[in-house]
């Protein structure tokens, strides 16, 4: 490269390998976004499909009704307590069981079978139980993140390899340093991947509680939305669950890329 | 006591994992007797009686018919889309680096919500059925293949190029059998969401299967009903996960499956 004159081209070239992820992410994105209003155009019929346009045309006009933010508050209430409940019950049983080969051996069939059990079947229940209010789909949320959660920890723990065990044994470091500079460390990349599937388990069950009977929500936006065929206010409601999934999900491979520098990542 | 304690050092496991599975039935039936409420709470006694029933009678065979259709189109057609995809996910880099943000996006959207969507576009026969199951189940499979492809080891990959294998057979010797294992992971991991689908699909109109039932149980105050249905439905995603599970520790046996999802 040195000695040869920087032409444009070449500039353009070196440019475009340098962010080639980003150019060819943000040319997709706006791909996308041209086909998206090409084919509402095409159709011309708001009731059966809806452009970008309208969408965001709908998303200003519930900010300035301020309808938006008691949906927005009701369902991001949910989340953060049905989360915040998993995410410390699923780390403290799933750390039980680690410790415990007993506990572990009775508890972790049913653990992993009520992970399987698809959850817009307990969502009614719950309703039943709880009521439309809130608590019901805290409870809904929890029972969706509470496992993922519990399994990873308990997998973590359990998978701290040995040499790193014994070694410790070996030159005779207290329980305490043990657990926190052996187990935590070791256990963590599966902890905060627990995390990660819980978070996106949630916001899938934000939709799926609300489905059911609510008061008001997210969820509850689109469902009823559908209803009156207001299609450009239900995208606005699929958009902002969207837009928590992946903001949530990048502030959690933030973390995962802090804590755990040490593990390497590959897919998603 | 020798003997008892011989046969529990030998399979204690088993003998665990029945003691917990008892208990939890225990603190069931427990619960079912301190509400003792038949339009609240209902214990499993009665829900396998229910459930005995439901099949005595026949009632329930046109839903499973129903639902089982729904789910073995969706999920047969996820898989396909699934692991072509993903393997063209892991294998050129431009294909990734123009889908990648429509994959996230994808992977962060809950599918369910456009289930509304769906049937607006193709009324509520069978084919928006086989649409959500397809879209809630397809994610996984892509994610699950794409990670197999990248993780069978450049090593390999070289070797195969170092010896001018030809590109079909890298693909087919090499890439395919390596992320076998992984493909086999999404496999299991979609099952759990195509019956979320069946359920959500069902939800947003129809006439007939599982979920429908369930949804009616709802609007009739039948608990009985409900949990039988929510059993039934709960159990056939257990039992495909732990079949799944089961040929992945043969294919694999090198790999914790537990630590994927």
């Amino acid at each position: 490269m040195r000695g040869r004159p920087l032409t444009f081209l070449a500039w353009v070239q070196s440019a475009y390998g340098h962010n080639r992820m980003l150019i060819h992410g943000i040319g997709s994105l706006a791909f996308g976004l041209v086909l998206w209003e090409a084919v509402d155009r095409w159709f011309s019929d708001k009731y059966f499909f809806t452009g970008p346009d309208e969408v965001i045309k709908e998303l200003l006009q519930l900010v300035r009704d301020g309808e938006i933010w008691i949906h927005l508050r009701y369902s991001a209430l949910e989340g953060v307590y049905g989360y915040a409940l998993a995410a410390a019950a699923g780390i403290a049983c799933g750390a039980m069981l680690a410790f415990s080969r007993t506990l572990d051996e009775m508890f972790s069939p049913v653990l992993i079978g009520l992970y399987a059990t698809p959850r817009p079947v307990v969502a009614p229940l719950f309703i039943v139980w709880l009521g439309l209010g809130v608590a019901s789909k805290v409870a809904v949320i929890f029972i969706a993140s509470f496992f993922p959660v519990a399994i990873n920890t308990t997998a973590g723990i359990k998978n701290v390899e040995s040499e790193f065990r014994m070694l410790g044994r070996a030159f005779n470091v207290s329980p305490w340093a043990m657990f926190v500079k052996i187990i935590v460390p070791g256990a963590l990349p599966f902890l905060i991947a627990g995390l990660r599937l819980g978070y996106s388990r949630a916001i899938v069950t934000i939709m799926v509680a609300e489905m059911f009977g609510s008061e008001a929500g997210l969820g509850y936006m689109i469902v009823h939305a559908t209803q009156v065929f207001d299609i450009p206010k239900m995208m606005v409601g699929i958009s902002m669950l969207t837009l928590w999934g992946i903001l949530g999900n990048e502030v959690l491979k933030l973390i995962e890329r802090r804590a755990t520098p040490y593990k390497q990542t590959l897919g998603i | 006591m020798g003997a008892i304690h011989n046969l529990y050092r030998n399979r204690h496991q088993l003998i665990n994992g029945t003691l917990g599975l008892l208990f939890v039935m225990a603190f069931w039936h427990w619960a079912d007797r301190t509400v003792a409420n038949e339009s609240f709470f209902v214990g499993p006694w009665k829900v396998l009686q229910t459930t005995i029933s439901l099949f005595a009678t026949g009632t329930i065979y046109p839903h499973l018919r129903t639902s089982g259709w729904e789910f073995l189109m969706g999920y047969g057609i996820a898989a396909m889309i699934g692991i072509s995809l993903g393997m063209a996910f892991g294998m050129s880099k431009l294909v990734r680096e123009f889908l990648d943000p429509w994959l996230g996006g994808l992977y962060a959207t809950p599918t369910v919500a456009l289930a509304p969507l769906i049937i607006i576009w193709f009324g509520i026969e069978l084919t928006p059925k086989i649409i959500i199951v397809l879209l809630t189940a397809v994610i996984d499979i892509i994610i699950n293949t794409y990670t197999g492809v990248i993780n069978v080891g450049q090593e390999f990959r070289m070797l195969g190029m170092a010896f001018c294998v030809p590109k079909r057979q890298i693909w087919f010797k090499i890439l395919l059998p390596g992320s076998l294992p992984y493909i086999v992971t999404g496999l299991r991991l979609a099952t759990s969401r195509a019956i979320v689908g069946v359920v959500v699909a069902e939800y947003f109109g129809s006439s007939e299967g599982l979920g429908w039932l369930l949804f009616k149980a709802l609007d009739t105050y039948n608990m009985p009903l409900m949990i039988s249905c929510a059993t039934l439905l709960a159990g056939t995603g257990i039992v495909l996960n732990q079949g799944i599970l089961a040929v992945e520790k043969t294919m694999a046996p090198w790999r914790d499956t537990k630590l994927q999802e």
